[in-house]
């Protein structure tokens, strides 16, 4: 699991449903959050939370797309299987990882050093405080 | 005319704390793993076991408050055991015509119509089917005419197609007869399905109550649902490790990192979070 230690800047609410930013690093973040508002406020710690299996990595990423969270990086190391590889990326002080198939890492050519971007869905970004 | 529940109790070597108002026609469920003191609970609140501090009540009438003692054949509760505890040498009509008050307003013939058994009066336990054997039981104890039924995991002798179309055919009679209803179960599924307040109890004696969403959805995180599971398997794969979990009767397969399977132990209990906005839903029928 990654966590974010994060300062939460903005909350819209509507029934049932909100949208949280926060920032990290100098990144902005977005979670959406199914369910009532949590009671923060800007300015609150949070830490955002996203499983490895969440995060998409891209390269040479053109043009507009619709995730939220879209964080430039580079490559530290790749631990590669048979199916699956885990893929490892400095953030702040700390790594981030995702877990993509190997397929997408050699149709990639992700190696350390390569720059990247990783991105994680807004709806798939928890909020713990 | 509710059902106030304001007492501790010695269970185990624990001491349970139970503090509840259930409206009348309301469904309480007492949930929890096997051994925790559900049925010890429920067996208090019939009458056959004693509280060590506290009150239990039924409207104006107090049943237990450590003097006055209300004794069970006076507390007009209707109780469903696990095991149905039918008389095997009774046909189903008997049976209720047993149970019935002196003086009943409805007749044996309803409750067989209303059970779903009108056909089936004149058989005895044993040449009932176990669905229909389950219903027998319960139409004896909504024959006694009672203020409050007492159900001891009704469903749960019974497979789960079956337990799946009892719940159904439970839920309208609860709704139907407007009887305030106490159950047993460790089925997350019949809690949701049946009850309107439930008091969650763990093992080391701790309750919780309030609403099955309140008490069996905990937000541990904002935006994500959790619910309480076992580990049934840790199988190691490459680069991340599978996890099965069983939560109720259904079972959760997810990956997570070897880091994090490092810190589980088959049999640990565990939080499963649930993101709302991701999780996809199929009617099975």
């Amino acid at each position: 699991m990654n966590r974010i230690a994060a300062t939460l800047t903005d909350l819209q609410t509507d029934p049932g449903v909100c949208l949280l930013s926060a920032s990290a690093h100098g990144q902005a973040f977005f979670a959406m959050l199914v369910g009532d508002a949590p009671p923060l406020a800007a300015g609150d710690a949070v830490t955002l939370v996203f499983k490895e299996t969440e995060v998409s990595i891209a390269r040479n990423l053109h043009g507009e797309i619709s995730l939220r969270n879209r964080i430039p990086g580079v490559i530290a190391g790749i631990e590669p299987g048979r199916l699956l590889s885990r893929v490892a990326i400095p953030f702040g002080e700390q790594t981030i990882h995702a877990v993509v198939t190997t397929g997408s890492v050699e149709r990639l050519q992700l190696q350390a050093g390569v720059a990247i971007e990783w991105l994680v869905k807004a709806n798939e970004m928890g909020v713990a405080c | 005319m509710s059902l106030q529940l304001q007492f501790s109790r010695q269970i185990a070597g624990r001491n349970v704390t139970v503090d509840c108002d259930i409206p009348r026609g309301d469904c309480l469920a007492l949930y929890g793993p096997s051994g925790v003191g559900k049925t010890t609970l429920l067996r208090t609140l019939a009458g056959f076991d004693r509280i060590d501090h506290g009150r239990i009540a039924f409207g104006a009438q107090t049943w237990d408050d450590g003097q006055r003692y209300t004794p069970v054949e006076r507390r007009r509760v209707g109780y469903v055991f696990q095991d149905f505890a039918l008389f095997p040498n009774m046909t189903a009509a008997r049976q209720l015509a047993y149970a019935q008050p002196r003086q009943p307003t409805q007749s044996v013939e309803h409750w067989l119509q209303l059970t779903g058994l009108a056909a089936h009066g004149q058989g005895y336990p044993q040449q009932l089917s176990g669905g229909q054997r389950q219903r027998l039981a319960l139409a004896r104890a909504l024959a006694s005419e009672p203020d409050l039924l007492l159900l001891d995991e009704p469903l749960s002798a019974l497979d789960a197609s079956l337990r799946e179309q009892l719940q159904e055919s439970l839920a309208g009679l609860l709704a139907q007869t407007r009887l305030t209803t106490v159950l047993v179960s460790h089925d997350l599924g019949e809690v949701f399905r049946l009850a309107q307040h439930v008091l969650k109890l763990d093992g080391d004696g701790a309750t919780q109550y309030g609403t099955p969403q309140q008490v069996l959805l905990q937000r541990g995180q904002y935006g994500r649902y959790q619910l309480t599971g076992r580990v049934l398997l840790l199988a190691p794969a490459e680069v991340q490790c599978r996890v099965v979990v069983a939560i109720g009767q259904e079972t959760v397969t997810t990956l997570i990192s070897h880091t994090e399977a490092a810190g589980l132990h088959v049999g640990q209990a565990v939080a499963v979070s649930l993101n709302g906005a991701s999780a996809t839903l199929t009617a099975l029928s």
